[in-house]
């Protein structure tokens, strides 16, 4: 069933983030930090550990005191001691935030009472929640008896069980098997599909290409790039690659695709060609023409696009996972 | 939230160990131990004569020699009933024993033993509405069951001596061998109290012991239920409070502060929780001991105060020790060594009156310490609601003090 993305009705953002400050002693964690998600919007908040991504989330989340700047969910202002905005906020922490001697149904009977629910409409909330996050046949189970990712599955299953507004995930598939991250990157998709504001902080790439509309990227308290990935990329002016190999002949192979038209760059690496080209995959067709034509043995061919990672990299001068 | 909390933690198995089954068992076996035993350490008992003439205390120091004492208990002679009184409620003697002074107004053997004789014809007589004049009278302190085993002895073996003094007189005089010159004749028949002496009818000088049983274990489990249970009261409000550091480790916190909750209540649930489960684990295990073994806490409301205030203290101070810690294993550390240092300092796990005087003064620099002073005078003295105020009020102030403090260390570890 294919669902069609709720998307923001232009009016208020659900979470505006303006000028966040937090230092810790004499280091500044968050540093000027201003973002927004609209409502139905997965924004992706990318940067390797220590970049201020869960200080940041912290303080999104009025769990933290900030310096200075301002939080508004919904338009309401937000601080570490509010009370009302929280309820429009659903969060999901990095660590495993459940009591690991009670069921799946008492953990979230516990926090949904946190959040005013009560009665059929808790019990109802439930067992929803248990169903999207597929763990809805663990229901009376332990959590103590769960595997690592069925936790990260009922943990995030906490922070949805009162309908938010805005669910703010901080890197919830670290440490988790594939079956689990698979499960827990669609759970999000879908609701992010159903109109759900989503904050998601990782340091996966993969995972902020797949999920989210928008990407901050953040590094030393600061975002230093926002936008879509394609927007990021350009900003980046990096190009596609086309890797070829002709076997024996990259020499002359080289030779022919530096007369093709659009062309910036040829490169040899060893037996490879890298050519570098706007819009690679368009041009493919006329970079194996030229080869055909002028009878170089054509052994094979990949195109590689320009993503997050690199662009991370140029702008930080580190690797994601440094 | 309270309870929420309070269901999450009687699921926890460790809890209710610590909570309710090894309080009960401890204090039982403490109990069975220690309830006809004799004691270990140092025993102080006091003794007047009234109106006292050599040959009452020629008979008492008899009686003393009989009695053999062993090194640990001490003798100090009293000059009047109100000294020995004092000397009690001052904790300078542990139990006193209080003897009879007309036995020989003349102070010669024979007026003695005269008086004896008379004495003894008065009880063929009505030795049902025996004279308090002629009983030994032992009191003991109330914190201590065994100071008055031992002083009860000690007054048996006085009583022993004057029956067989009276014995002695009686056959001299009915033999006339080695009669002392001094004799006189005795008007009553001497073959009486021979005869009756013989059949069991003539028997020692009854003595009274101004205090309950001591020495049945019933009420010694009576001190020990709630020595037992505010060692665990103590060990148990660690837990609580060690369940906190582990929830901001482990996460929960960081949950509970994201929702839509004042801190205050999550600082004032998870305390409250606390104390609940440490109250209600005390009142159980009073019920418990009082339908299983026929123990006496002493006087119920005085009972249920000191109960509450015990629990105040004993839970605040552990909570703010509790709170310093930075990680759940010095939590854990925090609570098993300080609770183990107070109940050995406060004298938990000894029997009552047990403790050497310099110990004594030391367990009163503990909560534990006053709340045994108190749960003592009400199991072992009979005190009433008013003899526990003293201990009360103190342990109201150190749950005030650690109380707050405990309040404030707590919010500072639910905010992140």
């Amino acid at each position: 069933m294919k669902i069609e993305k709720v998307s923001g009705t232009g009016s208020l953002p659900v979470l505006e983030c303006s000028h966040l400050v937090k230092s810790f002693a004499s280091r500044k964690a968050v540093n000027d930090i201003s973002f927004h998600i609209d409502q139905g919007e997965c924004y992706g908040m990318l940067g390797p550990n220590g970049a201020g991504k869960t200080t940041t989330i912290s303080i999104a989340c009025g769990l933290l005191q900030k310096d200075s700047g301002e939080v508004k969910v919904n338009g309401k202002e937000l601080n570490h001691k509010s009370i009302l905005p929280k309820r429009d906020i659903g969060y999901v922490p990095q660590d495993l935030a459940l009591y690991p001697e009670l069921s799946a149904s008492d953990n979230l009977r516990f926090f949904g009472k946190l959040y005013g629910l009560s009665g059929r409409d808790l019990e109802g909330r439930i067992n929803e929640t248990l169903e999207t996050v597929g763990l809805i046949d663990r229901r009376d189970d332990r959590i103590e008896s769960f595997s690592g990712g069925m936790k990260r599955r009922a943990n995030i299953a906490a922070g949805l069980l009162h309908k938010p507004s805005l669910l703010v995930l901080d890197e919830p598939t670290v440490g988790v098997d594939p079956q689990s991250r698979n499960a827990i990157l669609e759970a999000v998709q879908l609701l992010s599909n159903e109109g759900m504001a989503v904050l998601y902080t990782t340091h996966y790439m993969e995972e902020a290409e797949r999920l989210c509309d928008r990407v901050g990227i953040i590094d030393k308290g600061q975002i230093v790039a926002e936008g879509t990935r394609r927007e990021l990329v350009e900003q980046l002016g990096s190009l596609d690659r086309i890797r070829i190999s002709v076997s024996g002949m990259h020499r002359e192979g080289a030779e022919v695709l530096r007369k093709l038209q659009g062309v910036q760059e040829v490169i040899e690496i060893g037996d490879e060609i890298e050519v570098l080209i706007p819009q690679a995959r368009l041009k493919l067709p006329s970079v194996i023409e030229a080869l055909i034509e002028n009878h170089l043995p054509l052994t094979s061919l990949e195109v590689v696009e320009p993503n997050l990672e690199a662009v991370f990299l140029a702008l930080t001068g580190r690797e994601l996972r440094d | 939230m309270t309870w929420l909390d309070f269901k999450r933690r009687i699921r926890d198995k460790s809890a209710i160990i610590t909570s309710f089954i090894a309080p009960f068992v401890l204090a039982s076996i403490l109990g069975l131990a220690f309830g006809n035993a004799q004691t270990a350490g140092l025993v102080r008992v006091g003794i007047v004569i009234t109106s006292p003439n050599a040959a009452s205390i020629s008979i008492v120091n008899s009686g003393l020699a009989e009695a053999a004492l062993p090194g640990y208990i001490t003798i100090k002679r009293f000059n009047s009933v109100a000294q020995v009184n004092s000397g009690i409620s001052n904790h300078t003697i542990d139990a006193g024993i209080i003897v009879p002074g007309d036995l020989g107004s003349k102070g010669s053997f024979t007026d003695l033993l005269k008086n004896i004789k008379d004495l003894y014809s008065t009880m063929f007589v009505q030795s049902s509405k025996l004279p308090d004049k002629y009983s030994i009278a032992v009191i003991s302190s109330g914190s201590s069951a065994v100071p008055g085993q031992v002083a009860k002895g000690i007054a048996a073996s006085i009583d022993s001596r004057i029956y067989t003094g009276l014995l002695v007189a009686t056959t001299t005089e009915i033999t006339g061998a080695n009669q002392p010159k001094t004799t006189t004749s005795v008007a009553n028949s001497p073959n009486d109290f021979l005869s009756l002496s013989v059949q069991g009818a003539v028997t020692p000088l009854p003595f009274t012991l101004k205090s309950s049983d001591f020495g049945s274990g019933k009420n010694i489990i009576g001190y020990f239920a709630p020595s037992m249970a505010i060692v665990f009261l103590f060990i148990g409000a660690g837990m609580g409070a060690r369940g906190i550091v582990a929830e901001r480790s482990g996460g929960t916190l960081t949950r509970l502060a994201a929702a839509p909750v004042r801190s205050g209540a999550v600082v004032a649930g998870k305390i409250l929780s606390i104390l609940v489960l440490s109250l209600v684990s005390v009142f159980l295990l009073w019920g418990e001991t009082a339908v299983i073994f026929g123990a006496s806490w002493g006087n119920p409301l005085g009972v249920a105060l000191l109960i509450v205030a015990t629990t105040l203290a004993m839970c605040g101070l552990s909570i703010f020790l509790t709170s310093l810690a930075k990680t759940e294993q010095q939590a854990f550390s925090a609570s098993a060594i300080v609770g183990f240092a107070l109940a050995l300092l406060g004298g938990n796990f000894f029997p009552p009156g047990s403790l050497p005087p310099w110990m004594q003064t030391i367990s009163l620099t503990t909560p534990n310490g006053w709340a045994l002073v108190g749960f003592g005078r009400l199991s072992q003295e009979g005190f009433g609601f008013s003899g526990v105020l003293g201990p009360i009020e103190v342990l109201g102030t150190i749950a005030i003090v650690f109380g707050i403090a405990s309040l404030i260390r707590i919010g500072r570890v639910v905010e992140l």
